[in-house]
């Protein structure tokens, strides 16, 4: 395989595409989602404005497929905590299913915007632009003092409004 | 949910944020926001972005959100169920019912019934819509555009031309550039909000980004509430809305009355709510606050403590 081929995206599809869809197959134990996420892999390629030359193409395709597995995972644990929430709505003021898809998919993008960011950092956001908590109560809720929770409610803002 | 913003206008809005949300945010600092508002358009389109980024936050029901990214709310929160929220503050005013009188505007061009919008393009290529119990009038001839406001509320595109556009309200006239507006008589004052464009009255101008009321002068300028022109996608957008204030809103689109009892009138209400199905409405307010609603009749509907 000459390297500017394998250095593709195209030329990596050829290439490994089976060793990839069953390296991601191992790690699912599910041939119809390992397919998809192989997909995804590639589609991550191509969205990337260069793919860097590769002397160990495999190893590259891995940590890509590992960011694309661990985002799937996330999806997986959101989306059943989030059907879990939603049984607990009666029946006649639950969201439409379009309503839910489009909820589903602001918590996606808030969960990624708020990653990583400390626990009770993120708590204090929620609390203070979806419930629309006052800082004073959220201090109190939180146990923290005032100037702690601007700081950390300027942090998480940083994070969802500008994604800094 | 994020636009590209310089690092330091974005860390400007977010203090502002902040600030703007804070328990001692007065007039000297709301008149900061303002300045700072005023100074620069970026300015503008980063508030604006964090508006509407929170327009999108508070339309996700809080429990859902907390159970969802595992942030578990609080027991006393749990118990709050769903859709809305519920935050007790005491401040008692009365409930402000509206007086609705039958008269004006029943000779006028445009006018749209109880609990429906009606969306009308004008021969100069502007877009009107009308509002729940709105009626307004439009003159043009060569010299200008005239508009009239007889009651209720409207939301106008106002498409460029040579022509000056006038909208008459109760209170005296304005003159609207190109841009979209949204514009509210209540009784002794209109409220008018600017989205783009700007409005002039008295010689003085009222710029994208913000709103005041209109007594033939502007007063009361305040930074735009993103909010106001939700009725135009069918939506009713509360944003820590007293109960009493909500139920005021919500009438405006039923038959009938439409009130709230002293007890719960301060409770605070948050989300986004379709306008088409005020019934819906007040079942999800049984659900979500300690309150049940009292039907006397079918048009005589009360909102009270949930006894037990």
């Amino acid at each position: 395989m000459p390297s500017a081929l394998s250095s593709t995206v195209e030329g990596l599809y050829h290439a490994h595409h089976n060793w990839l869809t069953s390296w991601l197959r191992r790690r699912l134990g599910c041939p119809q989602s390992a397919a998809d996420l192989a997909q995804d892999t590639y589609l991550r390629l191509l969205q990337a404005r260069e793919t860097p030359q590769l002397i160990e193409p495999r190893a590259f395709l891995a940590t890509v497929a590992k960011r694309v597995l661990c985002n799937h995972f996330r999806r997986q644990e959101l989306e059943r905590a989030y059907l879990q929430a939603l049984a607990q709505i009666p029946e006649e003021v639950a969201p439409s299913e379009e309503q839910k898809a489009i909820i589903f998919e602001t918590l996606l993008e808030l969960d990624r915007l708020l990653d990583g960011l400390p626990p009770l950092v993120k708590r204090a956001f929620l609390l203070a632009q979806v419930d629309g908590l006052g800082q004073g109560e959220i201090a109190r809720e939180l146990g923290i003092s005032l100037a702690t929770v601007k700081r950390y409610l300027s942090k998480a803002a940083m994070r969802c409004y500008f994604a800094l | 949910m994020n636009a590209s913003f310089s690092a330091q206008v974005a860390e400007q809005a977010v203090h502002w944020l902040i600030e703007s949300q804070g328990d001692d945010f007065g007039q000297v600092q709301q008149l900061a926001l303002e300045h700072w508002l005023q100074a620069n358009q970026e300015h503008q389109r980063a508030w604006a972005h964090i508006q509407q980024v929170n327009q999108r936050l508070r339309g996700v029901s809080s429990p859902v959100v907390h159970a969802t990214l595992q942030a578990p709310p609080s027991p006393a929160r749990r118990r709050a169920l769903k859709a809305l929220l519920l935050v007790g503050v005491a401040s008692a005013t009365g409930l402000g019912l509206q007086q609705h009188d039958p008269l004006p505007g029943l000779m006028a061009d445009y006018r749209s019934p109880l609990g429906q919008r009606r969306r009308m393009q004008l021969v100069d290529g502007s877009v009107l819509q009308l509002n729940t119990r709105s009626a307004a009038d439009a003159r043009f001839d060569s010299q200008q555009r005239q508009l009239r406001l007889f009651e209720g509320e409207l939301a106008l595109q106002v498409a460029s031309d040579a022509r000056p556009l006038l909208l008459r309200t109760a209170e005296g006239a304005l003159r609207l550039d190109s841009g979209r507006f949204n514009v509210r008589q209540f009784d002794g004052y209109s409220l008018v909000s600017v989205f783009q464009g700007a409005a002039s009255a008295a010689g003085q101008p009222l710029r994208a980004g913000q709103q005041a009321r209109f007594t033939g002068a502007w007063r009361s300028v305040t930074p735009l509430d993103p909010n106001v022109g939700a009725w135009v996608d069918g939506m009713l957008v509360a944003s820590q809305m007293r109960l009493a204030d909500f139920l005021a809103e919500l009438g405006r689109y039923r038959h009938g009355q439409l009130g709230c009892s002293e007890q719960v009138a301060d409770l605070r209400i948050s989300g986004s709510y379709p306008l088409d199905d005020s019934e819906r409405i007040l079942q999800m307010l049984e659900v979500a606050l300690p309150v049940r609603v009292r039907r006397f009749t079918r048009y005589w509907v009360t909102v009270e403590p949930k006894i037990g």
